[in-house]
């Protein structure tokens, strides 16, 4: 589904991401794993589009970022670390803004009336985003990735902020989401929730990645935190 | 702590003018060729205000001075630069101190609040002598062409020196109570702060009104009544007397403006953190589930355009103001066109030719009228800047950049050409023209409209400014407001000059049927733009 080939981002002199290369399939959940400035931010913002790239290809279901951004960000879904949303707009009205950009028809009313429900924010789709917590709207864009049903949901730090009930059921619904056929790749710092939920993962150091594979193929009999660690010392 | 603090905020100040920030607000490298084409651009604007301001000032010091109305010279200008920096500051003073994003930030750190307040009046005080230089430098020469007193040269410049403090204070306590009444009535806040910059700036206006019909009149009857005229501006004298250092004004005024400013600051640091981390209790809106209908991303982006203008009562007032001033000026042509046709009546009666010439220039001028408040609108010059850090979502959908482009246009389009609409069937109407030039009364504010709202997105695409700390920043000081305020005057101005040649060389209706034609032209070509390379542009961001 996600086909990263090569990918090469440069800031002036410094390579942010290195020639890194990582192939996520259908009902996949992907783990990306690094200390802070490793280049994971930078190179999911590649993915979804957001920055251009030095060299390397992005492919979302065969199709190039580059050459097709529209097609492949209508397959899509991106929510950043902090996600700063409209505060001008209330709760709902950021929801249809969103619906009506990609798309999604009447079926909109049942899935947010759902997600919401789900993520118990119902009450306060009404009010305005500006008077929102962190969670709150961490929670707002979680239902706004879900509203246009996308193949791939890529997040970065998604559970900063969520309270416990919801970071539990955001697991849920990613594992769902894999299971219907989709795919996730994600950003976190959580090593324990990544070793849980994760089916494959890529350590990234340095813009270079370090290991991939399966979660057994990555952290064998050991942890993930002590792999993490070992690789992070290894290569200081 | 303070000079630290300062300088930062002067630093980024300075960055910002001379396009030495990137897009994310980070400071890059500017070339001594770029920072001497910015100074040459602020030169041209500051040499266009001294012209205007000494235009005014030197009939006045002629009259005036030759009279032995010195006092009364320096007290009508002090009073006007009072008045400009006090208005034009009070709700840079509630944004800059109270709306500040980086006030978490600060009051998290070792810092006093007393520090922070300083720093940031001195950078409003810092703009404001920027204002009190561009009116007090003219007045100086026009005084010096005319008197030679040094005691008036030293006392203009500890006038100059010191008017900007005494008006920032009282700006900054009237934006200290602006802020706490808005926050009482948090519900009606855009409301009320609208309605309150209205008010302040149409006391302004009527004052500034006020002030050129009786300057007219003092400098048309000084001779024979200047004892009367002192008589009568006895007051604006005793303040223009500090400028020559009389005694007891001067104790007066120096004691009465520390007193002001040693107040102001002490509240206002005082109350900071308790001001600032205040929160207000609104009436909770009910979420009542109902069907949403689906609409084109096109619809959706403007809709939610319009709902970041209608929220925010700094982008109403410095964006959409002219819409206010095209309306009132289309009402006063229609209601008052009978009584320039009159005045000029009076006036030229004995020159048929040239009645008959201005009789038939009137439309041209009430159309380049409406054209130049419509000039004033700058709404779309800041549209893309405000998304600032929330610019990834339109990133991140699957979104054409012309119309993503297109939306940031449309609260401007569909606000400036509905005032247009409405002001040119007004004229057309009230003010007894021609068919032929009722449809460009019409036609003409139109086609100006768009050619504003396209050109104000087209520089906000060369010159975004994404990093703010409130938004007056980008709506009111950015280099893009500027150049579009600039263009946009450049426009007003050709459209004037228009009117006026059409008067010397008749054929009214052909000339102006060639603006329209230009300024259409025009618009295909800035549509044309934003197309190619300004959404090619947007692209890289």
């Amino acid at each position: 589904m996600l086909k990263i080939n090569g990918l090469t981002k440069k800031y002036g002199e410094k390579c942010a991401v290195d020639n890194l290369t990582l192939h996520i399939a259908p009902g996949e959940i992907y783990g990306f794993i690094g200390h802070n400035g490793a280049g994971k931010t930078t190179t999911l913002k590649a993915v979804t589009g957001l920055i251009n790239f030095d060299a390397g290809e992005i492919l979302i279901d065969g199709e190039s970022i580059t050459a097709k951004p529209l097609e492949c960000k209508q397959r899509i879904a991106y929510i950043p670390d902090n996600p700063d949303l409209y505060d001008f707009l209330s709760g709902i009205k950021y929801l249809d803004f969103v619906a009506d950009v990609y798309g999604v028809g009447e079926e909109r009313n049942a899935k947010i009336t759902e997600l919401a429900d789900a993520f118990g924010l119902t009450a306060d789709l009404a009010q305005p985003i500006s008077s929102y917590s962190h969670g709150m709207k961490q929670k707002l864009a979680l239902i706004s990735a879900y509203i246009h049903s996308p193949r791939l949901i890529i997040m970065d730090e998604p559970f900063v902020g969520l309270d416990p009930k919801a970071s539990h059921l955001l697991k849920e619904m990613m594992r769902r989401h894999c299971d219907a056929g989709g795919a996730i790749f994600f950003s976190t710092h959580v090593l324990d929730v990544a070793e849980k939920l994760c089916d494959k993962i890529a350590i990234i150091k340095e813009g270079k990645l370090v290991v991939k594979g399966t979660m057994e193929e990555v952290k064998g009999d050991d942890s993930l935190e002590e792999v993490f660690l070992e690789l992070e010392a290894e290569n200081d | 702590m303070i000079k630290r603090l300062l300088t930062i905020r002067l630093r980024g100040a300075f960055l910002s003018a001379v396009g030495g920030k990137d897009k994310n607000g980070n400071a890059k490298e500017v070339s001594a060729a770029k920072i001497c084409l910015y100074t040459l651009l602020y030169a041209f604007i500051a040499v266009v205000f001294f012209a205007f301001v000494f235009i005014m000032a030197t009939p006045l010091a002629a009259v005036l001075i030759s009279n032995g109305g010195e006092t009364l010279y320096f007290g009508i200008f002090m009073l006007l630069s009072f008045t400009a920096i006090f208005v034009l500051s009070i709700f840079e003073t509630k944004s800059e101190l109270f709306e500040c994003k980086d006030n978490d930030l600060l009051l998290s750190m070792p810092i006093k609040p007393r520090d922070i307040v300083v720093s940031r009046i001195f950078t409003v005080l810092f703009y404001n002598y920027l204002t009190e230089l561009i009116i007090m430098i003219p007045v100086m020469i026009s005084y010096a062409m005319f008197s030679g007193s040094v005691i008036g040269i030293f006392g203009g410049i500890y006038v100059t020196l010191t008017l900007p403090v005494i008006a920032t204070s009282l700006s900054v306590g009237v934006g200290y109570l602006v802020h706490i009444i808005s926050e009482k009535f948090a519900r009606f806040k855009n409301l009320l702060v609208i309605f309150l910059s209205m008010g302040f700036m149409l006391v302004y206006f009527v004052g500034y009104t006020a002030l050129m019909e009786n300057l007219e009149g003092i400098i048309e009857n000084i001779d024979a009544n200047f004892e009367e005229i002192a008589e009568a501006f006895s007051f604006v004298g005793v303040i223009g007397s500090v400028a020559l250092f009389k005694v007891l004004p001067l104790i007066i005024y120096t004691l009465l403006g520390g007193c002001i400013a040693y107040i102001t600051l002490r509240t206002v640091a005082k109350n900071y953190i308790r001001i600032i981390t205040r929160t207000t209790k609104s009436k909770r809106a009910v979420y009542k589930e109902k069907a949403l209908a689906k609409k084109s991303p096109l619809v959706a982006l403007s809709k939610k355009e319009l709902g970041r203008f209608f929220s925010s009562p700094t982008y109403i007032l410095n964006g959409g103001l002219g819409l206010v001033f095209q309306i009132a000026a289309a009402f006063m042509i229609a209601f008052g066109g009978s009584d320039i046709i009159q005045i000029e009546a009076e006036g030229m009666a004995e020159d048929p030719l040239l009645m008959e010439s201005l009789t038939m220039m009137l439309a041209p001028i009430f159309i380049a009228l409406l054209v130049f408040c419509q000039s004033m609108v700058m709404m779309s010059s800041s549209a893309l800047s405000l998304e600032g850090k929330s610019l990834w979502i339109l990133k991140s959908m699957p979104l054409k950049a012309e119309t993503v482009l297109l939306s940031k246009c449309m609260p401007h389009l569909i606000l400036g050409c509905a005032s247009s609409l409405l002001s040119g069937i007004v004229v057309a109407i009230g003010a007894g023209v021609t068919p032929a030039e009722a449809m460009l009364c019409i036609t003409i504010p139109l086609a100006a409209s768009v050619l504003f709202a396209f050109s104000g997105i087209i520089i906000n695409v060369l010159f975004p400014k994404f990093e703010f700390v409130n938004e007056a920043q980008v709506v009111k000081q950015s280099l893009a407001t500027f150049l579009s305020m600039l263009f946009n005057m450049l426009v007003g101005i050709m459209v004037f000059i228009a009117a006026i040649v059409s008067m010397v060389i008749g054929y009214a209706s052909v000339i102006m049927l060639a603006v329209l034609l230009t300024l259409v032209l025009a618009d295909g070509l800035m549509y044309l733009i934003i197309k190619g390379p300004i959404s090619k542009k947007y692209s890289t961001f």
